[in-house]
């Protein structure tokens, strides 16, 4: 404060002293002249008594206007010096305020933008620039905002700024609104799904302009589809499981019933083939029931400790038998024993199933691969396809074929049961469901990966056993130590 | 032929066990639950008792437990198609730590049903002594 009234205090001071040094030099200097204009002397005699009396009023003078200087010059410098120190804390407030306001906007997730009424950017915090995919908000700054981010539905189809209804409430209305069904588009030209609120900036009751807030709901939509994915495949497996057994008394009534009039009909049309269809329909219906069951996770499994690769080596001649001469069969398995406890009757029938549908796939022949693998899985890597998963190590098995691949649309239904893509009679559409169901039940998981015209990978994930000695086969009392239960 | 006890909630599927064990050569006197079986093994005996496992009422557990209590103990198959809260596979397994002398899966077949009946009548009554449990 001191400095500010010395600054501001000396230059006045020395401004006043040298305008009063300037007015008594004039001052002096017209005393003089008027003394010759009027003959009264004709030269200046420095001891005169006139010379005397002009210094002293000479030094009056200076020292007035010293006086003056210091009384004037003072009170104005402090009052400047006031109002400067007010001015600059006032700036400095200004500044701070600024700072904290931005901060705080870029320390949201969510993205923010304000727009003028033509939709012009005239701010934007740091997420708003990430999530559209720039380096940085200010290259947003003056650009027009709807062609930007917002010109196209998820579809790709264009969405004109007439009907965006961010711009329709700028426009038209004073209501804040809420979109959670649109996307936004990046700068490499991908979008993401967005929720999003914009409310009307009002100046003296017209809108001029509009702030908005919004976020990438795409993980949200994620867990959202897993979630239901998940809530439908639980409802139909308890439904199956329902059924079933009200089906094994219905399929007892038609196969008893059948096989009493085959008895009574014995020795008058020993034929029969009507009855022998019922039997075979029956038959049908019960393997039919027992991948419900399966896919239900309520069939009973009987785990044993046993060595993957071996159980694959072991199911290799039979699998051959499922297929064509067009189709390569071969293995990539691990030179390291990939111990778990499952039902090894039920895992070889998926390992079948799962053959079955790869030669399926390939219509024209091609080559099917059943390889092995262990993998850990960690809490930081259960997330996107491995989202739910239990952190742990795990045998994996995969078939992969060269066929035709599974389009996306339906890739996420594969698994549900009565889902096929077969003709009529060439798949029940449980094929898939059983194998979730089974090694649901198993404490592990499948994946499925397909890229249309390469080929599928479908990868069964069970648990590795945590016992290190491969006991007896037959020997059962102490098989199920840390098996799932089912 | 032997007299033998069928139980089961199902009356169609009655039927067809009461048929097949005709056509076996044996007599059938039907209960549709628990209740009613203890109180028809009160007045009648019996060689043989057939029960379902889930069952309204008094399920086929209760029935069993009665029979094995009895002073002397009944021959008893157990047969089941599941339960909407249970596998089918779990009831019989329960169903075989029990005191029966066998356990069958619906659908069964007439000669199934007919052989494991052969089998259980064939079997000494001594070792038919309830198991603990």
């Amino acid at each position: 404060m001191f400095s500010l009234f010395l600054g501001r205090f000396l230059p006045l001071a020395l401004f006043t002293l040298l305008a009063g040094g300037a007015i008594f030099l004039l001052e002096h200097r017209s005393h003089l002249d008027l003394l010759y204009t009027f003959g009264k002397i004709q030269s200046i005699d420095e001891e005169s008594p006139l010379t005397i009396a002009l210094e002293q009023h000479q030094l009056i003078t200076i020292a007035s206007v010293t006086l003056l200087a210091l009384v004037i010059a003072a009170p104005i410098a402090w009052f400047r010096a006031v109002r400067q120190r007010h001015d600059l804390m006032a700036e400095h407030q200004n500044r701070e305020n600024l700072r904290s306001i931005k901060l705080l906007l870029d320390s949201t997730i969510e993205g923010i933008y304000g727009t003028d009424a033509e939709g012009r950017c005239i701010l934007a915090n740091r997420s708003c620039a990430k999530l559209l995919g720039y380096s940085s908000p200010e290259q947003l700054l003056g650009k027009e905002m709807h062609p930007l981010m917002h010109h196209s539905h998820a579809d790709g189809s264009p969405y004109p700024v007439s009907e965006c209804r961010a711009h329709q409430m700028v426009s038209t209305g004073s209501t804040p609104i809420l979109v959670t069904d649109e996307v936004f588009w990046r700068q490499d030209g991908s979008s993401f799904p967005v929720s999003y609120s914009a409310h009307p900036i009002q100046e003296d009751g017209r809108n001029i302009g509009m702030v908005c807030t919004f976020v990438d709901i795409s993980e949200r939509r994620q867990l959202e589809d897993q979630l239901r994915h998940a809530q439908k495949m639980e409802a139909v497996g308890q439904l199956a499981g329902g059924i079933a057994h009200d089906f094994n008394n219905i399929l007892q009534i038609i196969s008893g019933n059948t096989q009493i009039l085959q008895f009574e009909q014995n020795g008058q049309n020993s034929d029969q083939p009507q009855l022998q269809e019922i039997l075979k329909a029956v038959e049908r219906g019960t393997v039919l029931t027992r991948s419900m069951l399966a896919f239900s996770r309520k069939q009973t499994i009987n785990p044993t400790l046993f060595e993957l690769n071996q159980m694959v080596q072991d199911s290799l001649l039979l699998a051959q038998k499922l297929l064509t001469k067009e189709i390569t069969l071969q293995l990539e398995l691990t030179e390291s024993a990939l111990v778990i406890t499952a039902d090894e009757i039920l895992l070889q029938q998926v390992l079948f199933n799962l053959i079955t549908n790869a030669r399926d796939a390939m219509p024209n022949g091609g080559t099917i691969t059943v390889a092995t693998a262990e993998q850990t899985i960690d809490e930081n890597n259960c997330t996107g396809t491995l989202q739910g998963c239990l952190p742990g190590t795990y045998a994996v098995l995969l078939v992969r074929d060269t066929g035709q691949g599974i389009p996306e649309e339906i890739r996420r239904k594969i698994f549900e049961p009565f889902f096929t893509t077969k003709g009529v009679g060439k798949g029940t559409g449980l094929g898939l469901s059983m194998i979730y169901g089974t090694i649901k039940q198993h404490g592990g998981f499948v994946q499925a990966e397909s890229t249309e015209g390469v080929g599928s990978c479908f990868s069964v994930f069970l648990p590795t056993s945590t016992a290190r000695l491969m006991p007896d086969k037959n020997n059962t009392s102490d098989k199920n130590e840390d098996a799932p239960r089912g | 032929m032997a007299k033998i006890l069928l139980i089961d909630d199902d009356p169609q599927v009655r039927t067809v066990l009461k048929g097949f064990l005709q056509i076996g050569g044996h007599e059938v006197l039907e209960a549709a639950n628990g209740v009613q079986a203890r109180k028809l093994l009160q007045n009648t005996a019996v060689d043989l008792v057939i029960t379902d496992i889930v069952m309204p009422d008094s399920d086929g557990f209760e029935v069993i437990m009665s029979c094995v209590r009895k002073e002397q103990p009944l021959k008893i198959i157990a047969i089941t198609g599941g339960s909407p809260n249970l596998a089918q596979q779990t009831l019989l397994t329960i169903a075989q730590k029990m005191p029966v002398n066998k356990v069958l899966a619906k659908p069964v077949t007439c000669e199934e049903l007919i052989s494991a009946v052969q089998d259980v009548l064939n079997t000494p009554a001594a070792a038919n002594r309830p198991q603990t449990i």
